[in-house]
């Protein structure tokens, strides 16, 4: 349904797309398609379907090489929230028949169907029963990658399992993120469907880029929070720092390079953010929460001036890889309420 | 008298020591707070001085929960160790930690307010460790081999960690999150307003503790001779106990699980001074405790711009070692 929402205003383009799109696989077959953001896979169009390439974030080289086969229907257990995400938008709920927990869930349709046990639950990466998967009716598993390998994954393969790495959360640029809809596009023979999408979030995210490119003021932002001693925050080349950036706040550790996450003590972050205007992210939804989790945050300015926003979990975690330009328009509605283009929040909310 | 004069020394230096390694602990650290800090801090608070906040709020509770934590696991694995008569006991080592850590997980994980409250973490971490100090009490009258009652701790530890994984699979997020988050201990999570509170259950301990100093010195000759002297030897195992999950129970409950302290700081006092006076002992063993987990946070803050280490891991590091020492030099 909330795919049509994105897809109606674009239907005759669609049309007109589809044809072209047609024509332009039976040219390019064994090309690559495009790529535009996303730097950890590549699709090539062969005569059978795609072929896929996982690129290793850390050395940039082919991790793993799949064919994937238009005949073949792929049915996934889908271990990663935001593929479960991107699943739902191109309306391919049918393809998944596993999850790692209904409790990080979003999609009503999913929650559905697991309640009429057509999916099920198999745990995280780490725990998962083997002879519950080789019992499943899925052929393909989506994981995260955080590990070299996933367990056991020599058998399930003896067993024509495809086990596939997500790497959209190792993406630096928001739009890249997205882009592995086009993995999901490939797997679901949505393709089409997939590219609609993704160029729609393209355009919208750089007329949105625009419009916080006009702005005078940049307040200043951090984001995260403590977890044990340690404050652990975006690096400055990270996907958050970079959607903080084009959302027009000068993030208070934009200029530290390396990694993917920063550590400080929380006296460093007391010391650097006296006067820091607004506190993105910290992981809890009230702040009671914080409260007990970090209870020196309330000596933060932007505690006090109650400028802390924290995301829906469940729905962001699940949605905003896809989207990034609603992430976008939450992050320059935070930080630039005079913009009157934006009149509410996606993912976003105030925390009281 | 040689004697006497020579652990009147050695508590002289670790009073003087005490003052002078706070001191260094208080200006150890990322930010440069000075003198006048800590003076506004405590006199003249401006809580939009983040100078001001970071003395107040962040090193004045580090160093006292430094102090408190090394002396209460300290003067807990002396008191076990007397009790069970066995050199190798220790909060630790026995499962009163886990005991505290079970009943903490258990309670958060009800999703239920007053569980997850300070105070009610708290109460569990203490109901936890008395439980736990019980089961031990009542296996030790079994067994007979010291290293035995090791086993039954660690497999209460092992029984109690597997306990809590379940607990975590079919508990919520958010649970789970305070859970993860309380386990991973903290020196500095406590806040200025909950010092004195803390401070005065930890000296209704000390001060209990020197109750029981007697019967622990006549505990030494064994269980059989300390009767034949009169000492009511139930009542002194419950009350020891309970002791032991006082200091036990408090440290847990506001720093999370520190590890090897308890076991580690009574055996090195005792290799020192050589004797069996509880009173000597408990004064000793809470101030090097309080020294050595001072010594190691200062370790940290050193090393802080480098890289963070939680403080029960930085004790482990160096407590393990010592302990199989310990266990060497039993067995030669």
């Amino acid at each position: 349904m909330r795919f049509l929402l994105y897809v109606l205003p674009f239907l005759p383009l669609f049309g007109c797309n589809q044809k072209a799109s047609d024509e332009f696989s039976e040219k390019t077959s064994g090309e690559t398609v495009k790529i535009e953001y996303a730097t950890n896979f590549n699709l090539q169009k062969t005569a059978q379907g795609y072929t896929l390439e996982i690129i290793d974030p850390t050395t940039g080289k082919i991790e793993h090489s799949y064919n994937i086969n238009d005949s073949v229907q792929y049915d996934v257990i889908s271990l990663t929230a935001t593929m479960n995400g991107m699943y739902s938008i191109l309306a391919s709920h049918k393809h998944i028949k596993g999850i790692s927990s209904i409790d990080y869930i979003y999609d009503p349709i999913l929650h559905q169907r697991f309640k009429d046990k057509k999916i099920k639950s198999f745990g995280d990466e780490t725990s998962h029963s083997i002879e519950k998967i080789i019992s499943s009716n899925a052929n393909t598993i989506l994981y995260s990658g955080f590990g070299d390998e996933f367990p056991n994954q020599a058998k399930l393969e003896k067993l024509n399992f495809t086990i596939i790495p997500i790497y959209d959360w190792k993406e630096i640029h928001p739009l890249g993120k997205a882009e592995w809809i086009k993995v999901v596009g490939a797997l679901t023979g949505k393709m089409n469907e997939a590219n609609a999408f993704f160029e729609h979030v393209v355009n919208e995210y750089k007329a949105l880029q625009k419009l916080a490119k006009n702005v005078t003021h940049l307040p200043t932002s951090i984001s995260g929070n403590l977890i044990g001693d340690i404050w652990y925050t975006p690096a400055s080349e990270s996907y958050m720092a970079h959607l903080i950036k084009d959302a027009g706040s000068n993030y208070r550790y934009a200029k530290i390079k390396g990694g993917v996450t920063l550590e400080f003590s929380i006296e460093q972050i007391i010391q650097d953010n006296a006067k820091t205007e607004f506190w993105i992210n910290p992981g809890y939804d009230s702040k009671a929460k914080i409260n007990k989790a970090n209870p020196h945050a309330k000596y933060l300015n932007c505690y006090y001036n109650t400028y802390c926003y924290s995301p829906n979990m469940a729905k962001f975690w699940e949605r905003s890889a896809a989207e990034p330009h609603y992430v976008l328009s939450d992050l320059i509605h935070i930080f630039h309420p005079e913009i009157t283009e934006i009149t509410s929040f996606n993912y976003y909310e105030k925390i009281n | 008298m040689h004697q006497t004069k020579k652990h009147s020394v050695f508590i002289i230096v670790l009073l003087l020591a005490l003052p002078f390694v706070a001191g260094v602990h208080l200006i150890v650290g990322q930010i440069d707070i000075d003198f006048s800090d800590y003076w506004n801090a405590l006199f003249n608070f401006d809580g939009t001085n983040s100078y001001d906040i970071i003395a107040r709020e962040i090193r004045i509770p580090r160093m006292t929960m430094a102090i408190l934590t090394g002396a209460s696991l300290s003067i807990a694995g002396l008191l076990m160790q007397t009790l069970f008569n066995n050199p190798l006991a220790g909060p630790y080592v026995l499962g009163i930690n886990s005991g505290a850590s079970l009943f903490v997980a258990f309670s958060i994980m009800t999703g239920i307010p007053f569980f997850t409250s300070t105070l009610g973490i708290t109460a569990n971490a203490l109901i936890g460790a008395f439980v736990f100090g019980l089961i031990i009490l009542f296996f030790s009258r079994f067994l007979r081999a010291q290293i035995s009652l090791l086993l039954v701790g660690l497999m209460l530890g092992s029984f109690t960690s597997a306990l809590v994984s379940i607990a975590q699979t079919v508990s919520q997020a958010d649970e789970l999150k305070v859970y993860t988050l309380w386990a991973l201990g903290s020196l500095q999570k406590v806040e200025f307003q909950h010092l004195m509170p803390i401070l005065g259950v930890f000296m209704v301990g000390i001060v209990l503790t020197f109750f029981v100093a007697k019967s622990l010195n006549i505990l030494v000759i064994g269980e059989e001779n300390a009767k034949l002297l009169g000492v009511n030897i139930k009542r002194a195992r419950l009350f020891i106990i309970a002791l032991t999950a006082l200091f036990t129970g408090l440290i847990t409950a506001f720093c999370g699980p520190i590890a090897f302290v308890g076991l580690a700081v009574p055996n090195l006092v005792r290799m020192i001074l050589k004797t069996q006076s509880h009173v000597t002992l408990i004064i000793s063993s809470a101030l090097v405790g309080a020294i050595f987990i001072l010594l190691c946070d200062i370790c940290i803050q050193l090393i802080e711009p480098h890289f963070l280490i939680p403080i029960n891991i930085f004790t482990s590091l160096i407590g393990a070692p010592f302990v199989v020492f310990i266990i060497l030099k039993k067995l030669r």
